[in-house]
């Protein structure tokens, strides 16, 4: 651009009638070196040529003259609660703060949404169970319909955490820095050292049946009171419960049963049974019986197909089974 | 144009209380011309070049200015009229402040980027935009009152109105200001947000 082009330009701007274009086109020609003091020359050119009004100067002037042998000067108005520092320290340049502020905006989403990036989530459907590995050695089977919620990027070096739903069988590996296993569940969290151990938190009811070593459970609700459990134990905290209920189990390790694809009870009421199938194949068991629904059974079935577990059931405790889309009736015979 | 700075140095090398007058005396009316494009009330223009030159003397500006006199002055007013509208708009909402923060700071440095130069002329064209926007009467007001210094007694004598509609009128003008204000702060932070999210977003895939 040239002298008289940009004259107007400029002037233009002053006058607050310049088009984007013409924006642009000046921010390219301040870029040139001596050009800003151009621009400031014809801001001030501008002022002059375009005045509102002509402020009282050499009133003005004695007064900044008596400010400069040590006069205050007066103001119109107080001046703002508000301090502008003169000569500010070093600040950042305006790109580098855009810059900071972004990489905080992401970081804090990224923070925010940390469920979402920083956790591997296993799942099971319905009638299927899955074992797998964990990053510090540890082995989890899970039942069917159940979900855990892993650390994507390995347990670092804290705690071990890790959150269930539905149920699991764990068998936690001891690690040479003594730290903590957690299963967190709803209603309480399963501390470990190294173990093995199941984890159920089914039908408002949660349950841990510890087959080796020992785990402390606690309530997040009562976390200054932590439950240690011995092996052969099994602890069960229902909904509405105030405290937490604990039996000896004659077999601990049937509890994981499911991950031979077995169905264990002992003196198991045939209500619990029905969820137990409800829970593993996903469709409705009723006993509308209550005679029957609290019969006990004990023995174990094989669980690889909805059928056959029910055909067994029907031979076995001499149970008529009758089929509804979407559920199963269980009566007596 | 270029004698000016020539003369001022000179005197500022002799006696820089005769600089800083000299200067005064030179750009006190133009800066407060300029001052009052943003403010929009001459006591508040002369308050801020007031405060520009009382500072200029006090903190020895006149010794470590790297630009022209002239550009060092005008930079001066445009960034204590930014802080002033700034303070202004927090007044009437606390909760902008932090906001603002990171946008002010960019107003505060002794030189300009070319972008900030351009941004502050178009400040200057949103405000006149907002007060062209104005019904005719709350216009009138506004401009009688900030540019002519009239007091609200005489504006309602003229204008055939209450004292309490010309305070109702000015309080509205205000109010649009601010909101158009307030909304020019946002979208600057929003651009700038966007641009470098999307640059940091790319980095990082």
């Amino acid at each position: 651009m040239n002298g008289p082009s940009i004259e107007r330009t400029l002037y233009d701007l002053f006058a607050g009638r310049a088009t984007p274009l013409q924006k642009k086109a000046v921010e390219d020609w301040l870029r040139t070196d001596g050009n800003m003091e151009v621009y400031y020359q014809l801001l001030a050119r501008f002022e002059a040529d375009h005045s509102h009004y002509e402020p009282n100067t050499q009133v003005a002037t004695a007064l900044y003259e008596q400010f400069m042998q040590g006069a205050p000067y007066p103001r119109h108005r107080p001046a703002p609660v508000f301090t502008v520092s003169q000569n500010p320290a070093w600040l950042p340049p305006r790109w580098l703060l855009s810059m900071a502020a972004s990489l905080l905006l992401v970081l804090g989403l990224g923070y925010l949404t940390r469920g979402r990036w920083a956790y591997d989530r296993y799942e099971t459907p319905y009638g299927q169970t899955k074992t797998l590995q964990l990053a510090d050695g540890s082995d989890v089977t899970l039942n069917a319909h159940s979900s855990l919620r892993v650390p994507r990027f390995g347990f670092g070096n804290g705690d071990r955490e890790v959150w269930l739903n539905g149920e699991g069988y764990f068998s936690v590996r001891h690690t040479t820095g003594d730290h903590k296993f957690i299963v967190h569940t709803t209603d309480l969290d399963v501390r470990v050292l190294g173990t093995r151990f199941n984890v159920s938190t089914r039908s408002r009811r949660t349950e841990v049946v510890l087959s080796e070593g020992s785990v402390q459970l606690v309530r997040p609700r009562q976390p200054a009171n932590p439950l240690l459990m011995k092996p052969g134990e099994q602890a069960t905290l229902a909904e509405g419960d105030t405290s937490i209920r604990r039996k000896l189990v004659a077999l601990p390790e049937e509890a994981g049963a499911y991950r031979q694809s077995r169905l264990v009870f002992a003196d198991t009421p045939l209500s619990q049974v029905a969820e137990r199938i409800q829970d593993f194949y996903g469709v409705r068991v009723l006993v509308p019986n209550r005679d029957l629904a609290r019969r006990e059974l004990t023995g174990t079935l094989p669980n690889n197909d909805l059928n056959v577990v029910l055909r067994t059931l029907s031979l076995s405790y001499n149970l008529a089974v009758e089929r509804q889309p979407g559920r199963v009736i269980l009566k007596p015979q | 144009m270029l004698d000016d700075e020539v003369l001022a140095r000179q005197l500022f090398q002799t006696d820089p209380s005769a600089g800083c007058a000299w200067l005064f005396r030179r750009y006190y009316g133009l800066l407060c011309n300029h001052a009052l494009r943003f403010v929009y009330s001459r006591e508040v223009a002369e308050d801020i070049v007031g405060e520009v030159f009382c500072a200029f003397w006090t903190d020895k500006g006149y010794e470590k200015i790297t630009t022209s006199y002239r550009a060092y002055l005008f930079v001066a007013v445009r960034n204590r009229c930014y802080n002033y509208l700034r303070w202004e708009l927090s007044r009437k909402n606390d909760s902008d402040e932090a906001m603002l923060d990171s946008v002010t700071t960019a107003f505060s440095s002794a030189t300009q980027t070319p972008a900030d130069m351009v941004q502050f002329d178009e400040l200057y064209q949103k405000i006149n935009e907002t007060i062209a926007d104005l019904p005719p009467q709350c216009r009138r007001t506004f401009l009688m009152s900030r540019f002519e210094q009239k007091p609200y007694r005489e504006i309602a004598t003229e204008m055939g109105i209450s004292v309490k509609a010309v305070e109702a009128n000015i309080s509205r003008a205000l109010n649009t200001l601010r909101q158009m204000l307030r909304n020019e702060f946002v979208i600057a932070l929003i651009g700038q947000f966007s641009i470098y999210g999307l640059l940091l977003l790319r980095m990082l895939a």
